[in-house]
């Protein structure tokens, strides 16, 4: 069987580890790559945060100067949320989505495969901003201190424009995709909840991206041609930076959240053996985070300096935005429960992920209003809500899609066991490190510092030390994957026994996906409805 | 959301491969020579009520240019003969516009 | 080895609407909203300029090169009818007019700008000089990237490869190319008259 083409420098599928540095037009090939990139990312990100952690163990300046922990934590930053959690999931769903709608590929396959060359340059510069020094503003970047910073900032910029452009097709190949191509008989209400998360998160892909990548050319045109769009001494306004920064970066935090929130739907029904509770409310809660998300961002500017008028709509809006996920999470403790829950690792990750995601959600509903952020703005309780929802919600979400879609991505499953080891260092070194920031930021230890005020060494250090477990853990995942690749039991079409039409082929699946095109005559959470569909 | 062949609930337009183009486009072309005429009279207009300091200027300029991407946008690019999902996604971003505008403008 | 790399059909879809179509239509959102955030920041440097700071713009000028872009959307929209109807002359005809105008405007914008600059209106000079090079800087950029494509489709209509079945890429590059239009008429406006 043919599972490579060619036409020109354009491939198509791989047989061998070399395949996936081509300029390959198969979904699945660009998944993977995305994903290992990803966590090459995620990896570097990781040891940033190890750094700085190491150096508020304790407080005085033990291993780097001011300077330089600027740099840590806007790379840090940076990287986690544009060279990590973004591109994982859009590989994740890259593979995913064409299988789950019966396709042989997503609609543009030569343009998703640009998607994922444009991150390329967008990594090298990025890591070259860090060699030459000076993106050291926060990843939030607000002028005037991004104005005046080395080099390093401007590349930092156009390494974000590159990742950018990545996105917005990516996000445009996704709609047209779920949209144009479905098989036959899976309308709109059939659609599995997967790819309704990537309706949601694409469209705040295409209208959010395009205002941070107009926001960045006013800094970069600031930096190199002497515009003065943000320079109060030239009479501009240092707001609007903010304003255009935080219209993009408000919903892209949904966009970091919104994929695993359609993996969680599509594991808890497999591991309750019961249908999904709420499809059309989850389906429809996700459409609205994708538009009201749009309408919430001067919550990051409520001690900005911004007319104070404008802090109650924002705030409103910012409350508001709980409630469609309030949502999901009912659905979801609605689907497990009564169900015959199978407690593999893939499941435990998104029990997880709702825990985590509450309580991170929790803290948002606190920071949303304004006499309260007031007091908590730019300390580590904002630290505690992000990693909160970032990490106890994305990252674990991920790792329960990565648990649940390995076997159908390389054909062998994973270790339950050293699964297990994973998940509980993960937990613990995860909550370890980020529940005592919450304390830390009541009692106002302010965020972005390298040094801090004794009063705060106790919790600092059990924070670190924390770290230091989280990190830890991340080896017997890696241990895991690698072990697997090669000695993982054969999976099978369906070792899940799941719903959803990408268990209907082997696994891995052929290069054209379907031997058949697959006909759709049911919802994709049949559980205990109908027999689980057989590969053909 | 297929336009003209009728398809029984559930099934998509993908298990019916005609290739028949499916929009209106094929069918009416509206007057393009009359559309380009009254964009250039209203562009002549526009610039004649700079000389007219007695007409409020931003409201009626404002008016007319919106005016005048409305004809090129519902002609020019058929939104208003095609699918009724163009237009909803290609008006979808205004409302979002608006409220950025608005902040951008008082904060 | 199989040929294709894999076959995609465009028009077979789920919705009846075709994808390039729809892609195009998508990417211009994303276009809108580019575009509404750098006029968002002219608009703020506009305001916090003298009334009279635009008095340095010539508006006789570039009112002609207004119309002669609106005439390129006219050549262009010409050009889709024409191939539609099966009539090829006129396709490439309306193609090359297309093509020279938009070089035309562009090529006004240039001097424009260089007439600009040697009276000492820079991008860094005031604040409405940084909004306005970089409003229209954008916008000049997309006709030349329109005027490349248009450039393309002309040299594959002087091969005959498009046909009354067989157009939508000329569809969807006048798609594009309205836009670009759509997005001069109100630059104009806020620009240079108001």
């Amino acid at each position: 069987m043919v599972d490579t083409a060619r036409r020109g420098f354009v491939r198509h599928g791989a047989r061998t580890w070399r395949d996936y540095f081509t300029f390959n037009t198969d979904h699945k090939v660009i998944g993977i790559q995305y994903m290992v990139m990803a966590f090459v990312f995620f990896i570097i990100g990781g040891i940033l945060a190890m750094l700085i952690r190491a150096e508020l163990a304790a407080p005085g300046m033990q291993f780097v100067g001011g300077k330089a922990y600027n740099q840590l934590f806007t790379i840090h930053g940076t990287l986690m949320i544009f060279f990590w959690i973004i591109p994982a999931f859009i590989g994740l769903a890259n593979y995913v989505v064409p299988l789950q709608l019966g396709q042989e590929d997503m609609a543009f396959p030569r343009l998703n495969a640009l998607s994922f060359w444009l991150v390329v340059p967008g990594a090298i510069l990025m890591l070259t901003a860090f060699a030459v020094g000076g993106a050291e503003s926060g990843w939030t970047a607000y002028p005037p201190l991004s104005l005046t910073t080395h080099t390093g900032q401007t590349l930092w910029a156009i390494s974000l424009q590159f990742i950018g452009f990545s996105s917005i097709f990516g996000g445009l190949n996704f709609l047209v995709t779920i949209f144009n191509m479905r098989a036959r008989g899976m309308s709109l209400s059939r659609v599995p909840l997967m790819a309704w998360a990537m309706v949601a998160t694409s469209i705040i892909i295409v209208m959010g991206t395009p205002v941070l990548s107009g926001a960045l050319f006013l800094l970069i045109f600031s930096r190199i041609l002497g515009t003065n769009f943000f320079s109060s001494t030239a009479g501009g306004d240092p707001l609007m930076w903010q304003n255009l920064f935080w219209f993009y970066s408000h919903p892209a935090v949904y966009i970091m959240v919104l994929p695993g929130f359609g993996m969680i739907s599509e594991v808890l029904p497999a591991f309750s053996r019961k249908p999904i509770f709420g499809y059309k409310l989850i389906a429809v809660s996700s459409l609205a985070i994708g538009i009201f998300g749009f309408l919430v961002w001067a919550h990051h500017m409520f001690t900005s300096g911004m007319d104070p008028l404008l802090r109650i709509p924002f705030m409103i809006t910012s409350m508001i935005i709980a409630v469609p996920t309030g949502v999901k999470i009912f659905s979801w403790l609605a689907t497990i429960w009564g169900g015959k829950l199978r407690f593999t690792t893939s499941l435990m990750f998104a029990l997880a992920f709702i825990s985590m995601f509450v309580i991170g959600g929790l803290s948002g509903v606190f920071l949303a209003s304004v006499p309260i952020d007031i007091h908590v703005q730019d300390t580590y309780f904002v630290v505690a809500h992000l990693h909160y929802v970032l990490f106890g919600g994305s990252v674990v979400a991920l790792y329960s899609g990565i648990y649940y879609w390995f076997p159908k991505i390389t054909g062998r499953m994973l270790n339950e066991r050293l699964g297990q080891v994973h998940f509980w260092l993960n937990l613990i070194g995860f909550n370890l490190t980020f529940l005592p920031q919450h304390t830390l930021g009541l009692d106002g230890m302010p965020r972005r510092v390298a040094d801090y005020d004794p009063a705060f060494t106790g919790l600092n250090l059990v924070s670190s030390i924390g770290a230091m477990l989280l990190a830890f853990s991340t080896l017997p995942f890696l241990i895991n994957v690698v072990v697997s690749l090669r000695r993982g039991a054969l999976a099978g079409p369906n070792p899940w026994r799941a719903f959803g039409l990408e268990w209907t082929t082997s696994s891995p699946p052929p290069i054209h996906n379907f031997p058949t095109p697959p006909v759709v005559d049911g919802d994709p959470y049949g559980y205990g409805e109908r027999p689980v569909p057989v590969a053909s | 959301m297929s336009e003209n062949q009728p398809v029984a609930e559930n099934e998509s337009v993908a298990s019916h491969p005609a290739n028949v183009p499916t929009d209106k486009l094929h069918k009416r072309h509206p007057n393009y020579l009359l559309v380009f005429l009254s964009l250039a009279v209203l562009t002549a207009v526009e610039v004649g009520i700079t000389y007219v300091p007695q007409i409020p200027q931003a409201p009626v300029l404002l008016a007319l240019s919106v005016f005048k991407a409305l004809l090129v946008i519902m002609y020019f690019m058929h939104l208003r003969y095609d699918s009724k999902w163009f237009a909803f996604i290609f008006f979808i971003p205004f409302v979002l516009v608006i409220p950025m505008l608005i902040v951008l403008r008082i904060g | 080895m199989s040929e294709a790399v894999t076959h995609i059909d465009p028009t077979n879809t789920s919705t009846g609407l075709d994808s390039r179509k729809l892609g195009m239509w998508i990417f211009l959102v994303t276009e809108v909203m580019l575009f509404s955030s750098l006029i968002g920041a002219f608009l703020q440097m506009k305001g916090r300029s003298p009334a009279d700071a635009n008095q340095v713009l010539n508006v006789p000028v570039t009112a002609v090169n207004t119309f002669i872009l609106i005439v390129s959307s006219t050549t262009v929209v010409l050009a889709l009818q024409a191939i539609m109807n099966g009539d090829r002359r006129r396709l490439k005809l309306f193609l090359a007019a297309t093509l020279a105008l938009g070089a035309t405007f562009l090529g006004v914008q240039i001097y424009e700008y260089s007439m600009l600059l040697h009276e000492g209106f820079t991008p860094s000079g005031s604040l409405f000089g940084g909004g306005f090079y970089t409003v229209t800087g954008f916008h000049g950029f997309h006709v030349f990237i329109g005027l490349l494509w248009c450039a393309g489709l002309l040299v594959e209509a002087l091969k005959e490869r498009f046909s009354p079945s067989n157009y939508m890429r000329i569809e969807i590059f006048g798609l594009y190319w309205h836009y670009v239009d759509v997005v001069w008429i109100i630059l104009f406006t806020i620009i240079y008259l108001i």
